[in-house]
């Protein structure tokens, strides 16, 4: 049980996930269901075991460590589907993937087995798992108040994820455990709350955890407290639905919105350092 | 001659809850007072244990206009605390705030 967001402009991308794993017999908080090569990041929803198999597939196949081909990397995903799972079950998982096919272009694509035989065509876009309804439906609203959601830059983008993460979290089955990989010049980079299974990421990854989560934590605060800014802004500007916007209010507004123009810069700041940090310690 | 008043320290997460950051920077506001008797010379609060949702312009400009609001005299030490934070952009965030805050008088 879990929510897949992901997001591509031409120069970067975002994959964030946020679940648990389920079984019959227990739940396993925590579990990240994504596959992070050199150049892609593949979520996946459904049945653990599909799941651990695909992964296991793609170990093998795919790797960690080279830039693939998005055709090719679909092709080894719908590969599995069709010599490995048994058609009545290809209804039981769903995939995406965010792909830097060069430093600047990025895309997503998505795969329903069970409906499809062939991944979906790139887009910029593409969102899958149980609290995946809570986002497409946050999404319609914010359309029809004439909020815009900007995702320019790469801060903008984890401050997005972050804010559609809560919305997720609406989701009993959404456990607020982030795993976010940011892609930028054709490249991977992994960050998140809990560190990611041997075969998930290339073993750099995950011999430097520790450092790469204690540069995640204030990321992450960051971009929540971002987040808490815009929300205090709608509340402050919400006076006018009945024509009684004042001016502490609007002071209230201009506040939130100083400190999130000068918030937005900052952790753009770090995010790069990290993902300077990335590539001198963790490839 | 008068002692001195032995410095206060405040474990903000045992005070706020999880309200809206302008209503729960009023709540602090509200306890520092009551507790420290209107004497906020030396006040440290500390903030490491709160989400970072909640430390945002809005908590700390509410804090500082309900010490402004009971006691204009108040807000200077008000604007001295030593806020003690998880995070570096915290850190710099709130020290930019206690510095513009311009108080509204009603």
């Amino acid at each position: 049980m879990t929510v897949h967001y992901s997001y591509a402009s031409d120069s970067e991308g975002i994959l964030f996930s946020d679940g648990q794993g389920s079984t019959q017999a227990d739940e396993l908080h925590g579990w990240h269901k994504q596959f992070v090569g050199l150049n892609f990041a593949v979520g996946v929803s459904g049945r653990g075991a599909i799941l651990e198999g695909l992964f296991d597939y793609l170990a093998d196949s795919v790797g960690t460590d080279s830039a693939v081909e998005s055709d090719f990397l679909a092709g080894a995903i719908e590969s599995f589907f069709d010599n490995e799972v048994v058609a009545q079950h290809h209804e039981s998982a769903h995939v995406l993937f965010c792909h830097a096919s060069s430093p600047s272009q990025h895309h997503v694509r998505s795969y329903y087995p069970g409906v499809f035989k062939k991944f979906g065509k790139p887009s910029p876009n593409g969102m899958l798992g149980s609290g995946s309804p809570y986002i497409s439906d946050a999404m319609k609203r914010q359309e029809l108040l004439g909020i815009a959601i900007p995702m320019d830059t790469l801060a903008q983008k984890l401050v997005a994820a972050m804010h559609y993460s809560g919305i997720a979290n609406e989701s009993l089955t959404v456990d607020d455990q982030i795993s976010v990989v940011l892609l930028q010049n054709g490249k991977t980079y992994l960050i998140g709350d809990n560190q990611p299974g041997h075969r998930n990421c290339c073993i750099p990854i995950i011999a430097r955890w520790d450092e790469i989560h204690t540069l995640w934590e204030p990321l992450k605060a960051h971009a929540q407290s971002i987040n808490s800014e815009i929300k205090a802004a709608y509340r402050a500007f919400a006076g006018v639905r009945s024509g009684g916007l004042t001016r502490p209010a609007l002071d209230t507004i201009n506040a939130c919105n100083s400190s999130i123009h000068s918030s937005l810069s900052s952790l753009q700041q770090d995010v790069e350092a990290l993902i300077d940090w990335y590539d001198n310690n963790a490839r | 001659m008068l002692a001195a008043r032995s410095e206060m320290n405040v474990d903000a997460a045992k005070v706020v809850s999880k309200g809206f950051p302008t209503d729960e920077g009023k709540v602090l506001a509200r306890h520092v007072l009551k507790e420290s008797g209107n004497q906020l010379t030396g006040l440290t609060i500390d903030l490491t244990d709160c989400q970072s949702a909640m430390l945002i312009s809005a908590f700390f400009n509410s804090f500082l206009q309900h010490i402004y609001d009971t006691d204009h005299t108040l807000l200077s030490d008000a604007k001295k605390t030593n806020w003690v934070l998880k995070f570096d952009f915290q850190r710099e965030k709130v020290h930019g705030w206690m510095n513009d805050f311009s108080p509204t008088d009603s």
